[in-house]
């Protein structure tokens, strides 16, 4: 977590002069110097790219994810630490893994008026299940039923201790909305109905995302922290826009156009960090740089090919050249500082330039042009992709850097039908679910089809030992290293910004966009 | 005295076609022998250099990958001169052979040509541009032919305008009287006479194609990275304008100076040639 200052400059000095009072008389006094948050005004908020789509169960690009997390709640979610925490469940009862019981809340009401009951769960879950992104996460589900308005048992058909992670991961979000809303819409979701604090208004694409404040909203007890705790909506109307160039989205933030700024590099870090009226950040993040293989129609099928690209990339250069230091290289997809991280996940193959040439010639390859799809709105994979193709080409890869829009891009990928492309994964709570959903050959677009990680995969999943699923996770991270489905390359960086008119808002190492708890004095 | 020793006399008289004719040779000169001369590779990344002030081993310093910018400056210029030469090219033989046919033959042909050029120059040129380097996709291949595309109607208009007189002159009718084809008449009789406004056209629309391009390429139209090319090195270099600005500021006064000595000898050119202005 990175906590900063909360409150504006000419309040600074004041929140200062009353810490030190209160040091010495009472500790409470500090939170009456801070400033009373202002109910009102718009929030501008400039975002790398549009939105792909509203469906967020089935659509998991981050950028819709940016508005829509403020739109809708899970069932449970993840605070700032990334532990699973109480959403629209309160509470909640497991018994051997296998049969989970959800203690709803009660009046909570879903922005078209309606009271949120178990039927809207079950329905939500049964979509998910069906086409959601990460279906095959939901796949374990034998029974779903509604005891009364306010429980929802699920029964298991084997016991799977990633269940509640499953549900709290935000991306391919396991949204909770009103029974039938899919079926009103003809089956894709392009008006989001969900119960946070915030409502859907407009999308007009390339333009803008807006959201208005939700009167109704009850805040949950508890402290925030991440997407969980009291959620607070301040701002009358959120404006999400998309500024695809970064120079020119720092430079909106700069002049005020707008309130707050996402997707911000170290060039522009660098350029604002001493501008007046704005406060900059550019933090690691717990966001992965990976590389996937398309395993499908592409000549990364072969995997001694695989390993020499894997060889020949000096990921302690990419990573510093990225984000100027600030990242780290990733051996693994496994967090640092987590319980299944150990000395065994933080192995990796290593940067070995002789050993992908004698690769290279074993595999057969024979100068074929191989593309590394980049999209535009990612600033740091840009770069990335440009230092991946000069070290690929060092080797004797002839490599091309192939840019394109989010929507082109987000296409390819899922067709399955691209050589290489990079891509950020946004944080999860667990790293099976990125190896299982991405990579089992039940679910994946990227034709990666190894039975042996199926096997391993599910084998996670029904374990609920913990030296027991860490001693599978390292057995997944071996098959990762030397059959390469995909190549983990380095923790990134949050690059975000505001004005000192906004206030309550929170850089978040996992990144999003939370606008809950943030007023405006203009 | 030869016509073409008369013109470069008459030309060599102000000093601005010689510092024209100057900058145009300098850029000539670099796109050509440029990439033999460079000091380095233009995409070679050296992470620790980056972002280098210019120095004595880096005359231009160093962007954002640890790159030389005087390398990439040199190679850039054989890319975006070369585009830009390319399209002209390509436009003239297509664009000039249009007009020359419509002007010549008169008539339906000559209705069909120049309609068909209204519209293309209805719209305006980079949105054109832009639109067809879209839809062929990204690469220099795509500029040349969307620029070529632009600029053919341009050509075809002049043409038209310059074959209009000629194909009245006695010396034509004479030509078919004995007996002399179309295509005979056209390239042997009727082009010659119409060259010097080629010339003026070629060159003027040079300059404003060398623009066109460097802004496509901005665009992220043109060749994907890491290919240098000057306006894809100004595109590049802008996150560090203020922190940097050498990144962007070579390429960018490449540009410039080119762009100028063009519209320099482009206006020598036409003050030479050009018969009503003498």
């Amino acid at each position: 977590m990175f906590a900063h200052a909360w409150w504006g400059r000419r309040w600074g000095m004041a929140a200062v002069a009353a810490v030190l009072a209160a040091a010495m008389v009472w500790q409470p006094a500090l939170f009456a110097a801070a400033p009373q948050p202002r109910v009102g005004g718009t929030l501008k908020v400039a975002l790398a790219s549009d939105a792909y789509s509203l469906d967020i169960q089935v659509a998991p690009d981050y950028e819709n994810r940016l508005a829509l997390m403020n739109v809708i709640e899970q069932l449970v979610t993840l605070d700032g630490g990334v532990n699973v925490s109480p959403a629209l469940a309160a509470s909640w009862e497991i018994k051997d893994a296998k049969v989970y019981t959800f203690h709803l809340r009660r009046g909570v009401k879903f922005h078209n008026g309606k009271e949120m009951t178990a039927d809207d769960v079950i329905y939500s879950l049964q979509r998910f299940k069906d086409k959601g992104y990460r279906k095959s996460d939901l796949a374990g589900i034998d029974t779903m039923e509604a005891p009364d308005p306010y429980t929802v048992r699920i029964t298991l058909k084997a016991p799977d201790g990633t269940f509640l992670f499953s549900l709290a991961n935000p991306v391919g979000t396991v949204t909770i909305m009103p029974k039938g809303l899919a079926e009103e819409q003809g089956g894709t979701i392009t008006h989001p109905v969900g119960t946070g604090p915030y409502q859907f208004v407009e999308w007009a694409r390339d333009r803008y995302i807006v959201l208005k404040r939700f009167a109704a909203y009850k805040p949950w007890p508890g402290k925030p922290s991440g997407f969980a705790g009291a959620k607070v909506p301040y701002a009358d109307e959120v404006r999400f826009i998309p500024i695809k160039d970064e120079s020119v989205r720092g430079n909106a933030l700069a002049t005020g156009d707008v309130d707050i700024a996402d997707g911000l590099g170290y060039p522009t870090y660098s350029r604002l960090k001493s501008a007046p009226g704005l406060k900059v950040f550019d933090v690691p993040s717990f966001t992965i740089t990976e590389m996937r293989f398309g395993h499908k129609k592409s000549l990364m099928a072969n995997r001694t090919l695989r390993q020499a690209v894997a060889y020949a990339i000096d990921k302690k250069q990419l990573a510093d050249g990225v984000t100027y230091g600030l990242g780290r290289p990733a051996p693994s997809i496994v967090l640092p500082g987590s319980a299944l991280y150990d000395s065994f996940t933080s192995k990796d193959a290593g940067y070995d330039p002789a050993k992908a040439r004698a690769l290279l010639a074993q595999s057969g390859y024979k100068g074929e042009v191989l593309k590394i799809n980049v999209s535009t709105s990612a600033p740091l994979d840009g770069s990335a992709a440009v230092i991946i193709q000069s070290m690929l080409k060092a080797v004797g890869i002839n490599a091309q850097v192939n840019t394109m829009e989010l929507a082109a891009w987000v296409q390819t990928w899922l067709t399955g039908n691209y050589d290489m492309f990079i891509n950020d994964l946004s944080f999860r709570p667990d790293p099976i679910s990125i190896y299982r959903p991405l990579w089992s050959s039940k679910s994946t677009p990227s034709g990666y089809n190894n039975p042996e990680w199926d096997r391993l995969t599910s084998a996670v999943a029904l374990s609920t030992s913990l030296p027991q699923r860490r001693a599978l996770i390292d057995q997944i991270h071996e098959l990762q290293v030397s059959d390469l489905p995909f190549l983990p390359l380095f923790f990134g960086t949050v690059g975000q910004g505001y004005r000192d008119t906004v206030h309550g808002y929170d850089v978040w190492a996992a990144g999003y966009v939370r606008v809950w708890n943030v007023w405006t004095d203009k | 005295m030869r016509p073409i020793l008369r013109v470069f006399r008459r030309a060599g008289r102000t000093w601005v076609s010689v510092i024209g004719a100057l900058l145009l040779a300098a850029s000539i000169a670099a796109a050509v022998a440029g990439p033999a001369v460079a000091p380095g590779s233009p995409i070679a990344i050296a992470i620790p250099d980056r972002l280098e002030a210019p120095n004595a081993r880096h005359w231009f310093g160093t962007d954002q990958y640890g790159r030389d910018v005087l390398s990439r400056t040199l190679w850039g210029g054989r890319y975006s001169i070369g585009a830009a030469f390319t399209a002209v090219m390509l436009g003239t033989v297509v664009g000039g052979l249009l007009g020359l046919l419509g002007g010549y033959h008169g008539g339906r042909a000559d209705w069909v040509i120049m309609r068909a050029s209204d519209v293309f120059l209805a719209f305006p040129a980079l949105l054109l541009a832009i639109g067809v380097a879209a839809v062929l996709g990204s690469g220099m291949k795509s500029i040349v032919i969307a620029l070529a595309i632009v600029y053919a109607p341009r050509m075809a208009r002049v043409m038209r305008g310059a074959a209009l007189p000629v194909r009245q002159m006695e010396y034509i009718e004479a030509a078919r009287s004995e007996g002399a084809g179309a295509g005979r008449i056209l390239l042997r009789h009727v082009l010659p006479n119409c060259i010097p406004a080629l010339i003026v056209q070629g060159s003027i629309s040079f300059s404003q194609i060398l623009l066109a391009e460097a802004a496509l390429s901005f665009l992220g139209l043109g060749e994907p990275p890491p290919t240098p090319t000057w306006g894809a090195m100004l595109s590049e270099g802008k996150d560090f304008l203020t922190t940097a600005p050498w990144v962007s500021i070579f390429p960018g006064l490449c540009i410039s100076a080119a762009v100028l000595g063009l519209n320099l000898v482009g206006d020598t050119l036409r003050d030479v040639l050009d018969p009503r202005l003498s």
